[in-house]
Parts: structure tokens; sequence; C-alpha cells
């Protein structure tokens, strides 16, 4: 008998000769998973990534001169401090902000353009990527299109220049706690605090006035379950919140231009003062 | 937290509750990232933990690239 008990393979009692082979190892069973050492990534650099492309996105990705401008697009709800349900699609803060700190830090990219269809979110969170948006020291554009919603307006109207395209709508209402009854008036005066930012920040980055855009928010009759305004593409420029009526090919030709000036000038041409 | 949408709060929240992902660390082309483990071996990058803003702009550590993995330990 040979010494040892093969217990991978079906053996005879008795081995022929010559003796059996040592033992096949028995496919290792995956132990359970230790999140403090991780195996290595199986993505691996270079070449690999196209793979990897090629297999998650069905394309691969085209070796294609870098461009100048850097695109972001902000969708679903913006989500701040709380993660949402899978079933929102979600733009999330934590990644938008540093990245925008390395568009205004890296030396190719010399101009930003925001695209927006999203339905608003968290106030906090969407007030800081506006307010991120609106101290880039480079040339940004904002492009509404399908839908900019509540907290989508200070994002849109953060950037140097904004477009709508004609059948994009931009609701303005008030901030609300949905269903919670104000029992205290401290509440009622926080929640309107609140509400002071959104409306400081939209009338001082845009040509719309603090009476108006008040007035917009509190009109009844226009939302079915709520007070205040739908402004389609056209309206959002007669109120004089966004600047232009566009597409992509506007938005880019600005940006160009705004690339431009700021190479001849040494800074971006700033927004006049509204008012 | 001040949800300002107009997406019913109904809508947003829903199964808030049964929320229960289960995260990893892990790291990919030398950046730390944060992952949801959606079955053995295989997960979604959920957050990105760099100091280097660069980082930001490598589209493959956005959130939701699927990251296959060799799960340790045995």
């Amino acid at each position: 008998m040979n010494g040892y008990v093969n217990y991978n393979v079906m053996q005879p009692t008795i081995p022929k000769q010559p003796p059996p082979k040592p033992p096949v190892q028995p496919p290792q069973t995956p132990g359970p998973v230790q999140p403090q050492q991780p195996g290595p990534s199986s993505i691996p650099e270079g070449a690999g990534s196209n793979l990897a492309n090629l297999q998650q996105m069905g394309q691969m990705e085209l070796p294609e001169p870098k461009s100048n401008i850097h695109v972001m697009n902000i969708v679903g709800q913006v989500e701040g401090h709380m993660v949402l349900p899978p079933q929102n699609k979600t733009s999330k803060y934590e990644h938008i902000i540093p990245q925008l700190v390395a568009v205004e830090q890296n030396a190719d990219i010399q101009g930003l353009l925001v695209i927006l269809n999203t339905v608003g979110g968290d106030v906090e969170a969407g007030l800081a990527i506006a307010e991120t948006i609106a101290g880039l020291s480079k040339p940004t554009v904002s492009l509404v299109l399908g839908g900019g919603h509540s907290i989508g307006v200070p994002i849109a109207v953060a950037a140097d220049h904004s477009f709508i395209s004609e059948t994009a709508t931009m609701t303005i209402h008030p901030l609300r706690l949905t269903g919670q009854v104000l029992s205290v008036p401290q509440t009622y005066e926080y929640l309107d605090k609140m509400q002071d930012r959104v409306i400081r920040f939209v009338t001082s980055h845009s040509h719309i006035s603090q009476e108006k855009f008040r007035e917009l928010m509190f009109t009844t009759g226009e939302l079915a379950r709520d007070i205040g305004t739908v402004l389609v593409g056209r309206d959002a420029v007669k109120y004089r919140l966004i600047d232009e009526l566009g597409g992509v090919g506007n938005a880019l030709q600005w940006l160009q231009s705004g690339i431009a000036y700021t190479r001849e000038h040494g800074s971006k041409k700033r927004r006049e003062p509204s008012q | 937290m001040i949800l300002y949408t107009t997406m019913p709060l109904e809508t947003v929240l829903q199964g808030l509750e049964d929320l229960q992902p289960s995260y990893l660390e892990m790291e990919v082309s030398g950046a730390r990232v944060v992952i949801e483990e959606t079955s053995l071996g295989q997960g979604r990058i959920v957050r990105l933990l760099s100091t280097d803003p660069q980082d930001y702009l490598n589209p493959a550590l956005q959130p939701g690239m699927t990251i296959n993995f060799i799960p340790s330990g045995s």
C-alpha cells in the first residue's frame, strides 16, 4: 500500500504497477471573503482594460485625441448624506466634487460642460456642487436637457453661461418636508432659511430677480400636487433664469469662445452682476 | 437632510429599510475603492477613496463600474 489516501479520485484497493501518480489537488474551495485582505483585482492595466470595457459596455475605447473639455452629467437624484435605494439613479456628490477639483487642476482640461437631466435631490449636496462649479477658474457652460428641477436649478445657473433646450422643463417649488406637520415655528424658520439659501444662490448667479423667483415658487394652480411653476425652455429664458435657448452645438460653441477668451486675457469672462 | 425634488418622497425612499448592502474595500489600479459585493468574486464600485483628484477622472474607477476580483482565503 502506498502511504496516503487519495480522497479526490476513486482508487482500487490494490494499486497496479507502476504506483499511482501524486494525488490531484482538489480544487480550492473558495473560503469566506475577507474584506481586509482582498485578492488582486483581475482588471489588468493597459490593453486589458479595453477587454473589460468590451465586456461591460459592449464597446472598445477608440484611440482618439483627448478632448480639451470635460463633460459632467448630472442625472437622476442628487444624492447627499444618505445612500438612496437602488431604484433611484443618482449623481453622487462625493464623486462629483473631487472630479471638479481635478477639472480645475488638470492642465489638459480647458472648459467644463455640465449637462443636466435631474429631478433634484439633497439641498446641501446640490448647493455644494453648484458652489464648486461657480468657483472654477475655467470657463463653464450648462445645458438643461429633459429636466432640471428643484435643486437642479442652482446647478444650472452656477455655470458662466446656461442653455436650455426647447422642450426641457424646470420646476420651481418651495422646499418642504413631505407629509410632516410643522409643529413648532423653529421648523418653519429652519426650512425658510434653507429655502433662502437656494433663492439667494439662484438670483445671484442668474438675471432673475428675487421677487420674480419667489413669485414663481409660490404660484398656485400650476402643479397637481404642489405649489410652484413649471418653466418650459422658452419660459426659463423669458424670466432670465437661463441665458439662452440652445442645444449641444450652441453650448460647445460658447465654451470654445470662452476658452479662447481665457487664453487671450489670462482669466475667464465673469458673468456681469445681476440687477 | 432635506430633499428638494419633484419626485414624491415615498418613491425616492421606497425600500430604504431593506437596504443592507455588504461593502468591501480594495485596491483597483492603485486607488482604494469601496465595493458593493453583487455576487462571489464580483462587485460594483460604490465610492472612490483617493486624495488624488486625477483618480476621479479615471472612467475605470467611476461608481457603478463592475469589478471582478478573486476572493481571498481558503
